[in-house]
């Protein structure tokens, strides 16, 4: 048995046999904890179908949800506005939390964020670009640019990871990853501002999901699909090699394969959700560390539970949006900032110094 | 002798090299000898007043930062922001050069004489040493660009006109400008034809009983809708008789639900100029926006977003396409 | 190997190495721009037998510009020396204080606030100061209150170097989602000159910009120069630090006090750029090795350096637009950077 430092410090005992027993007597905790997680997350969801500008009580709500009939104007606007609004808070959400997960575990860095590694900045670039150059293109379009934006971004990750393998500390990774992040967002600033989108991109920057329509919705889903299964694929050699990497490559894992699909899921699930709703912080950051306070460390509940509370979070945020300060919308990145921010202080506080 | 200081620090190096080797092309060509006689053939015949070419000069000017006196009757106006080389445009003016003048070349209002001049691009923001280049013989600035006062003067006899206690668009600024450099007879001219053209505009909407009803003047964008309220629509609202909407009174945006629980009987659209996203058709395409009374009732009217700033040519042009309405 | 030995005895090689170097870009600067100006030129003006024109492009315009962008330079990376060794960590630069951040929020604060109300305009007029002095002020305070925000937060007995950084991060964030938000409600004009201003921009520097800035930073850095054995010890780790002898609360609190200092000042001055903090320390580490007594003065150089150079690309890359100094920093420098890095 070998001690070694888990992600938050603490030491454990890595023994692949008792890890394994540990895990299945432990699997019910979890399990109800993502449960409790999908109760709330559907209760938000009936609020946020509830709440917008246009007036309705909670009867009508139900009724435009399951009576739909298209020449009330009501049901109209909870079918065309709000539910795809809803839905595509939820899976932003889930996109950015799952995609922060698989980070954290994949760089052993508790730190690390799609945002603070320059994922989210190179989706970013890559709008920019696209508005500067060829401003009218469709969903599908938008969404693969900013896939390859993402990608470039993931992939100058990887490439610094590889090519330093043996001084490589996650120090110098988040480091690397604050330069690129600096550098493409950087890049589309200057775009931006040369090239007169600068406007448009602020609300990029800002980040939100109003406005989102269904087109836009069919676009997400293939991608979003797609990240969680390679995700749950992958989820026990990230749990794997999110404790301890000698570990991981001794009990077989082929660790540039995992790291490839994890680089891959990374790039569906951070291109979907910056190309529908922009830049949001945080959820990438916190929700993987609630997470593993919640349900464990074991990446077979991280990652749906990621998924759960990362929709929530943001479906939660989404409604507080519109209630602030109507009729007028407050951006989503301002809430999940106020939210986060306090929660990542409290955590700081509590260290040891 | 030290390798490791010319390793590490020979991108630098050869960046020195390359700058002084390119020290020419710091030289930007923004002024060519045969648009210098197109500007000055224009501003000669457009501001002509028969044999009083010169009288009222030289002037002393009080403006935001003191005192300044124009010896001449300038020929080389040379303007520090794009509304100001607009007014001078709109005054029959061509300006000698202007910052930002990409601005003024995304409005087809301007498309004549932005293409039958060549008009000195000074840069975004301004670029002192184009302006020492242009060698003017009138500065103008508005209060809002910051451009520095100190260093315009220094090349040229420098106004700065303050924009701020204006109450209405863009009257107040040009009527300013106008009389700073005693372009009397063109304010006149324009402010005759601006205030029959109202006229104009009233009766047209009063007959077709568009007047009285309740509209809203939006932007469409990629991620939301501009909503345009305050000084930029007192005309259409004070003066033409539109109805406002209380709530919406000090919006600066607007969404589809909003717009659907407020439901103006007339709404005014413009795409945002600068990014063509083809937001207009895809809101459009909303089965919400068709609900909408004014698209029921075919007053939805698209319009180039000109109407909506502190242009004087822009907002002459408002008034036009306000009186050629078709209900 | 002995190449190194002998470099490092001899070391004041690499100070006047970049010295060198900076003044050799100055003079290749002083001839670039819009105006043509041949070296005879410029040597004229400076002799005192230039022509008006020649004199006013010279004094007027570049020699300010260029005078200022050092200055910055050289403030904001010792102020990221100073982080760095504080904090034990080298992620971190001079925004981590939260300083750019506030100053950034001051700033679109007062732009939102004189555009639409006059009244806020004209008390700003009675102080006297254009709306660029203004701009200062409200970076200044923005700057220090959001310093002494992530300061309180991070206190507690005592500010350990990780909360520091993580405290930072959040508040950062919180700071930068108001910004936009603020940002979003302003007209173009404004959002654009907020933007800029936000991106980091030298483009209204004048020789009050350089005067006001300039006994600041002799001051700080000279203070700064004697405290670095200080900050070697600092480095070394808390316990280490107090048995040599220091008082580390204390020292660490007055320096973070020069850093903000320093930062507040080269913020109100160019915006929001924050890189060269983050950069400039790295390189000099590099060249000179991790003794302040020399690390310090050679940051502040290759800071100065690193400046001068983006912002002679930012402003003639382009033309006549100009690209904002702190975008093109970061865009020459993040590359740079990761080279430097992957070379360890």
């Amino acid at each position: 048995m070998r001690l070694q430092p888990g992600l938050d410090g603490n030491e454990r005992s890595i023994d692949p046999a008792s890890l394994a027993v540990a895990a299945r007597s432990k699997a019910l905790r979890p399990m109800l904890v993502i449960a409790a997680g999908l109760v709330v997350l559907l209760i938000s969801c009936v609020f946020s179908l509830h709440s917008g500008n246009f007036d309705g009580s909670v009867g009508d709500t139900r009724n435009a949800v399951f009576h739909y009939q298209s020449n009330d104007s009501f049901r109209q606007i909870v079918w065309e506005l709000r539910l795809p609004r809803m839905l595509a808070a939820a899976a932003v959400g889930a996109c950015l939390a799952v995609s922060g997960a698989l980070m954290q575990g994949l760089t052993r860095n508790p730190l690390a964020d799609p945002s603070i590694l320059g994922v989210t900045q190179g989706s970013t670039l890559a709008m920019a670009l696209g508005l500067a150059f060829a401003p009218a293109l469709s969903n599908y379009s938008l969404m693969f640019i900013s896939f390859i934006g993402a990608g470039v971004g993931v992939g100058f990750v990887i490439l610094i990871g590889m090519f330093s393998r043996n001084g490589m500390t996650p120090v110098r990774l988040l480091l690397a990853g604050m330069a690129m992040g600096t550098l493409l967002g950087s890049l589309a600033t200057a775009i931006a501002i040369h090239y007169d989108v600068a406007r448009i991109l602020a609300f990029w920057f800002a980040g939100g999901v109003a406005g989102v329509s269904w087109n836009q919705l069919e676009a997400l889903l293939p991608a979003f699909v797609i990240g969680v299964v390679l995700a749950m694929l992958l989820a026990r050699s990230v749990t794997l090699i999110s404790l301890d990497e000698c570990t991981a490559q001794g009990l077989g894992a082929n660790l540039t394969l995992i790291r490839i699909g994890g680089a891959i899921a990374v790039l569906l699930l951070t291109g979907a959700a910056v190309s529908i709703a922009g830049a949001i912080s945080f959820a990438g950051l916190l929700v993987p560390h609630l997470c593993r306070k919640l349900v464990g460390y074991d990446y077979r509940y991280m990652i749906p539970g990621a998924a759960v509370f990362g929709a929530l979070l943001l479906v939660v945020c989404d409604i507080f949006t519109r209630m602030i300060y109507p009729p007028y919308e407050t951006p989503v990145s301002v809430l999940t900032a106020i939210v986060g921010a306090p929660v990542l202080l409290y955590i700081a506080r509590r260290q040891r110094s | 002798m030290s390798g490791k200081f010319f390793r590490l620090l020979s991108p630098l190096l050869a960046f020195l090299l390359l700058l002084s080797a390119c020290g020419g092309s710091g030289e930007t060509t923004n002024h060519s000898p045969s648009g210098n006689k197109a500007a000055t053939a224009a501003s000669a015949s457009a501001s002509e007043s028969p044999s009083t070419g010169d009288s009222g000069f030289p002037k002393t000017v009080t403006h935001l930062k003191g005192e300044t006196t124009i010896p001449a009757k300038p020929t080389k106006i040379v303007t520090t922001n794009f509304v100001a080389a607009e007014h001078l445009i709109s005054l029959g003016i061509i300006p000698h050069g202007t910052a930002s003048l990409e601005q003024l070349a995304i409005f087809k209002l301007y498309d004549e004489e932005l293409n039958n001049n060549k008009i000195a691009n000074l840069g975004t923001p301004l670029d002192y040493e184009a302006v020492v280049n242009a060698a003017p013989d009138l500065i103008i600035s508005f209060d809002w660009d910051q451009a520095d006062y100190g260093k315009l003067s220094a090349i040229a006899p420098t106004i700065v006109l303050d924009t701020t206690k204006t109450t209405n668009i863009f009257q107040e600024t040009f009527v300013l400008l106008g009389e700073a450099i005693n372009e009397h007879e063109a304010l006149e001219t324009f402010f005759s034809k601006y205030n029959a053209t109202k006229e104009e505009a009233i009766a047209a909407l009063k007959d077709n009983r568009l007047q009285g009803k309740t509209a809203i003047f939006m932007m469409a964008s990629e991620k939301t809708n501009y909503l345009f309220t305050g000084l930029n629509t007192k005309v259409f609202y004070d003066e033409l008789g539109f109805k406002t909407i209380p709530d919406l009174s000090a919006a600066q945006a607007i969404d589809l639900e909003t717009l659907r629980k407020y439901d103006p009987e007339v709404i005014f659209i413009g795409e945002d100029y600068t990014n063509p996203t083809g937001a207009v058709e895809k809101l459009k395409d909303s089965a919400v926006w068709q609900t909408l009374t004014a698209v029921k009732n075919n007053h939805v009217y698209e319009t180039d977003t000109s109407i909506f700033g502190p242009m004087a040519r822009g907002q002459q042009y408002a008034l036009e396409f306000m009186r050629d309405l078709q209900p | 190997m002995r190449v190194v030995y002998a470099l490092r005895r001899k070391s004041w090689i690499m100070p006047v190495g970049v010295l060198v170097l900076i003044v050799a870009v100055f003079l290749v600067s002083l001839h670039l721009g819009a105006v043509r100006l041949s070296m005879k030129e410029v040597w004229q003006a400076f002799s005192g037998n230039g022509s008006p024109k020649t004199d006013m492009v010279l004094y007027e315009l570049r020699l300010p510009r260029m005078l200022l962008s050092l200055m910055i330079g050289a403030c904001l990376s010792v102020a990221g020396t100073i982080m760095q060794a504080v904090t034990r960590n080298d992620i971190a630069d001079p925004g981590i204080l939260g300083i750019t951040s506030g100053a950034g929020l001051g700033v679109v604060v007062l732009i939102l606030l004189t555009s639409e109300d006059t009244k806020a305009l004209d008390t700003v007029r009675q102080w006297g100061t254009d709306s660029v002095g203004a701009s200062s002020v409200a970076a200044f305070v923005g700057g220090a209150i959001a310093a002494l925000l992530i300061y309180a937060l991070a206190w507690k007995r005592g500010i350990a170097p990780t909360r520091l950084l993580i405290v930072g991060v959040a508040v950062n964030a919180v700071l930068g989602a108001a910004i936009i938000v603020i940002q979003l409600l302003m007209d173009k004009g404004d959002f654009m000159r907020a933007a800029i201003w936000l991106s980091g921009s030298i483009w209204s520097a004048n020789w009050s910009a350089v005067l006001a800035l300039l006994p600041w930073i002799v001051l700080l850095l000279a203070v700064i120069y004697f405290k670095a054995r200080i900050l070697n010890v600092l480095r070394l780790g808390d316990e280490l630090a107090q048995s040599a002898g220091l008082s580390v609360e204390k020292e660490r609190r007055h320096l973070l006090l020069m850093a903000a200092a320093l930062t507040g000042a080269a913020v109100a001055a160019g915006g929001g750029i924050a890189f060269v903090g983050l950069l400039a320390p790295h390189i000099a580490r590099k060249l000179v090795g991790p003794k302040h007594e020399l690390l310090l003065p050679v940051s502040a150089l290759i800071g100065a350096l690193l400046l001068q150079l983006s912002d002679i690309v930012g402003k003639h890359a382009l033309a006549p637009s100009e690209i904002p100094v702190g975008l093109v920093v970061a865009i020459l420098g993040a590359p740079y950077f990761i080279f430097l890095l992957l070379r360890k």
